[in-house]
């Protein structure tokens, strides 16, 4: 469903990744894992269209994200990091609006929206203002908003970042509902979050990638954590 | 077409979920309100004194409504739009960047263009709710004066809306540079107060020889003036050359308002 060869982006100088390399098959949960700063939403940023990479190959259901790009973002649901949300709209209006967006039309919209609200846990807000909702629902409204239009494809960056762990375990079955039908990539340095919800994992450190495997593999002689820090090389961090 | 509708709604609601559209037109029509009365009521005392404008003694041309009463009103407000436009397109793209909601728009299967045209189609419209109440003030004049010039109202009336118009491109252009509302506000009314008054300069300046041809540099500054235009309008003369001075500005400030929406993939 997603391949991406040799993928390298530059900011000016500075690297973002270089020479990132996977495939996902249709239906699968991946984690993707790293610091902060390893490259992560880059990644995530190259297969939504946000930016174009400097060198290398991404599809998306077998579309070039670069030279089909609108048939790509059709069929992705993104999740950025700090959620879209326009905060004077209610969240039935903003749902609305993604839809509309998204190429659903008008006569669809009620249904999709009451699907999404259902879905991600919005019924007691879905007539209030995005700007008056708690982080929790705010999150999960950004969510539904990746939701709307049934992608093929989920991308959420860092989806459980600043809730509290009722509102992690809410978001954590919801992605895990969603297996199957949906293939779905989520990045976090939250590592109990990987285990639960994902089949495998992706390590990726200082834009490169260091570990690509099924999760039973990578624990099986040691926690998630341990890997994880083996592989970002943490031991010589700390004694610097 | 139809990203452009959806666009196009969103943000015009969004003008009256917040303070914005309630604060402008209230603002507008007060002081548009304003200066009509005092036009009129001066208009109303010079007339029962003097028989038209007296130069030296000697009447150089008669009082009329449209030269001593609408004109000046037309200019005033031209003037006014200049500080109007900018609070109303200043948070088009400005607060998608603070708020990044820009990462939404951009990684939807929509075209940048349609959304530039959405946002800007919505100023235009607030822009053209804002503009309504002075053809009250042109309604009285028509039917309350004696032979009121119509066609040339008229003309002054479109001029005020097509300095509107160019001034929202203005306008979305610069909030597409920046995710600071303020910025916005002043970029435009800068580039707005450039046009306004780079014409002045054309009286000042030499024509300037280039590769043997001569070039009337001063004309040419003169054209590029908004109020160069704007005045043909008011005056009731029109040219083809006009209406291509405003369409070219509008397509231009747009279009450069595409291209940097465009870069923030690029940051």
């Amino acid at each position: 469903m997603i391949e991406v060869e040799h993928l390298t982006k530059y900011y000016g100088d500075v690297r973002g990744i270089e020479d990132v390399s996977f495939k996902i098959g249709k239906g699968e949960i991946v984690g993707f894992l790293g610091p902060n700063g390893s490259g992560k939403t880059t990644t995530m940023r190259i297969l939504t269209c946000y930016m174009p990479q400097s060198r290398g190959k991404a599809r998306v259901a077998g579309f070039d994200v670069e030279e089909r790009s609108m048939e790509v973002r059709k069929k992705i649901g993104y999740l950025p990091e700090h959620p879209p949300l326009y905060n004077d709209m209610t969240v039935r209006s903003y749902l609305g609006f993604c839809g509309r967006l998204r190429g659903l039309s008008r006569k669809q919209l009620p249904e999709r929206i009451q699907e999404v609200v259902r879905t991600c846990a919005l019924g007691e807000v879905v007539d209030r203002i995005i700007g008056q909702l708690s982080k929790g629902y705010r999150q999960r409204v950004g969510l539904a908003q990746a939701l709307i239009h049934k992608p093929e494809v989920l991308v959420l960056d860092e989806p459980t970042i600043g809730l509290d762990p009722k509102q992690n375990a809410d978001i954590r079955s919801l992605i895990k509902s969603l297996a199957g039908d949906q293939t779905i990539i989520l990045s976090t340095h939250i590592l109990p979050e990987v285990s639960l919800t994902c089949q495998r994992v992706i390590i990726i450190h200082q834009g490169k990638i260091v570990a690509d495997s099924k999760l039973e593999e990578l624990t099986r002689e040691q926690t998630l954590e341990q890997a994880f820090l083996k592989l970002v090389g943490y031991e010589e961090a700390g004694q610097s | 077409m139809r990203v452009v509708s959806v666009i196009f709604w969103k943000e015009f609601k969004s003008y009256f979920l917040s303070p914005v559209a309630y604060v402008v037109l209230t603002g507008f029509t007060a002081l548009s309100g304003f200066l009509f009365y005092q036009f009129l009521t001066y208009f109303i005392r010079v007339t029962s004194l003097m028989r038209g404008l007296m130069v030296k003694g000697q009447v150089v041309r008669d009082w009329t409504l449209v030269d001593d009463v609408m004109s000046p009103l037309y200019r005033d407000l031209g003037v006014f739009l200049v500080v109007m436009v900018p609070a109303i397109t200043m948070r088009l793209f400005a607060e998608e960047k603070k708020l990044k909601t820009e990462e939404l728009l951009l990684t939807s299967p929509v075209r940048m263009g349609s959304v530039v045209l959405g946002k800007y189609l919505a100023a235009i419209v607030l822009l053209v709710l804002m503009l309504l109440p002075v053809g009250v003030y042109l309604l009285i004049v028509l039917r309350y004066g004696t032979e009121p010039d119509a066609p040339t109202l008229l003309l002054g009336y479109a001029g005020l809306f097509l300095i509107a118009s160019t001034l929202a491109a203005i306008g979305v252009f610069a909030s597409t540079l920046t995710e600071n509302q303020i910025i916005a506000f002043f970029v435009c009314a800068v580039l707005g107060i450039f046009f306004f008054i780079v014409g002045m300069a054309g009286n000042s300046i030499a024509d300037i020889s280039l590769f043997g041809h001569t070039l009337n540099l001063g004309e040419f500054l003169r054209q590029l003036s908004l109020i160069t235009h704007f005045s043909n309008l008011v005056e009731g003369r029109v040219e083809i050359l006009d209406i291509t001075y405003f369409a070219s500005l509008i397509c231009f400030f747009l279009l450069a308002a595409l291209v940097s929406a465009e870069s923030a993939r690029r940051s």
